[in-house]
């Protein structure tokens, strides 16, 4: 039975995969002769990491999600460590990566390689921890909560709908910040 | 007697409160005609914040100066209690405060309050911290400490200075990035025309 705490989960996890897609390819693009426009969409890529994904995704894993599927299995417990720790660090991480970028754009080319590597290695690093939440938390949950478990957490998660992916999408200040973002990227582009 | 540790953090301190009062002053003019230029004079003056005083002026006192006077005063010592605590939030702090910034260039006004708000309590905090040095701990280290302390003081603090206040063979980046804040920020925060 599909669940919509886990369709909303998933579904946040599709959109932060197109983010790191798009920031993956302007890396690997390097900022040509329009460094204003690059630096510009770099900043408002890791603003909706920052604001949507930080802010909003993660809570709703670490306080509703997890506890539930740690109780069910060592391995699940072993896999919530790791990814609440992941949760616990990966604003500074963000933030840091955003200093590092503006180091590059401030003083200049000295700093470029830091940022790009690091770049590189935060988009491995969050790619591999939604890869194991869907390999092994998701899976874990679908096997083991009981129907009032999937009720509190459908509930919450129904509770906070501002907080989900699609209301930020709807939301026009968004929307107009994701056209923007699309102009200055080009394919392959945020959703 | 005066000690080159103490004459550095004053000159780093009055470097810093001139940033900060910079700051406060182009929030409060707001954004005119050139909005990305704004944005971006904004943007270098926290980037300054953040990697400066965070990266080169608070590890020389937290690191040398604090443990020498916190041991020889304890008046002093529970100042450094709070001066350290301001430390290590204080990263953490000026990078909100970026955010809140990336949030009102990004999504708009509604956001602008935010952001007006915590970079006025952002740079009261600073001022008081720095106020709270100059008035406990440097006269305290001034009566406390000995010979031997405050030559190792002196030896460490001249091999790592802020880079604007042009004592030390400065780093040109730095220089251009201080060049840009001032060349852009509207007269008489900076030399910029008033667009």
């Amino acid at each position: 039975m599909p669940h919509e705490s886990l369709r909303i989960i998933r579904e946040e996890h599709a959109s932060l995969t197109i983010m790191l897609q798009s920031l993956s390819a302007l890396v690997e693009r390097g900022p040509g002769d329009t460094a204003s426009d690059y630096f510009t969409a770099l900043r408002a890529i890791f603003f909706c990491i920052d604001e949507f994904h930080e802010a909003q995704h993660h809570p709703k894993e670490s306080e509703w999600l997890f506890p539930k599927v740690a109780a069910a299995s060592q391995e699940a417990a072993d896999a919530v460590r790791l990814l609440d720790q992941d949760h616990a660090t990966s604003e500074a991480s963000a933030r840091h990566l955003q200093h590092l970028l503006l180091a590059w754009e401030m003083i200049g080319s000295t700093r470029r390689a830091t940022f790009e590597s690091a770049c590189l290695a935060f988009i491995a690093h969050l790619s591999e921890h939604m890869a194991l939440e869907e390999r092994l938390i998701l899976p874990q949950a679908e096997r083991s909560l009981s129907a009032e478990n999937w009720q509190q957490l459908d509930d919450a998660f129904a509770r906070c709908v501002d907080a989900s992916v699609s209301t930020y999408l709807a939301d026009p200040d968004y929307a107009s910040l994701l056209a923007r973002i699309r102009r200055l990227v080009g394919p392959p582009s945020v959703q | 007697m005066s000690h080159a540790s103490l004459r550095i953090i004053r000159e780093e301190h009055a470097a810093l409160a001139a940033m900060l009062q910079s700051l406060q002053l182009m929030v409060e003019r707001g954004p005119k005609k050139d909005v990305d230029r704004f944005f971006s004079v904004l943007r270098a003056m926290l980037f300054y914040v953040d990697e400066f005083p965070e990266r080169l002026h608070h590890p020389k006192e937290t690191e040398l100066l604090f443990p020498k006077v916190a041991q020889a005063s304890h008046h002093a010592a529970e100042a450094v209690k709070k001066l350290d605590r301001d430390h290590a939030r204080g990263e953490a702090a000026v990078r909100e405060l970026q955010h809140l910034l990336l949030a009102w260039e990004l999504i708009g006004e509604t956001r602008r309050g935010a952001f007006e708000g915590a970079c006025l309590r952002y740079v009261t905090f600073y001022l008081d911290h720095m106020q709270l040095e100059e008035t406990v701990i440097l006269p305290e280290a001034e009566q406390w400490l000995s010979a031997e302390e405050w030559q190792e003081l002196d030896d460490a603090f001249e091999s790592n200075r802020d880079p604007i206040l042009g004592k030390y063979p400065a780093d040109p980046a730095y220089q251009r990035l201080f060049a840009h804040i001032v060349l852009n920020a509207p007269a008489p925060i900076g030399v910029g025309d008033d667009a």
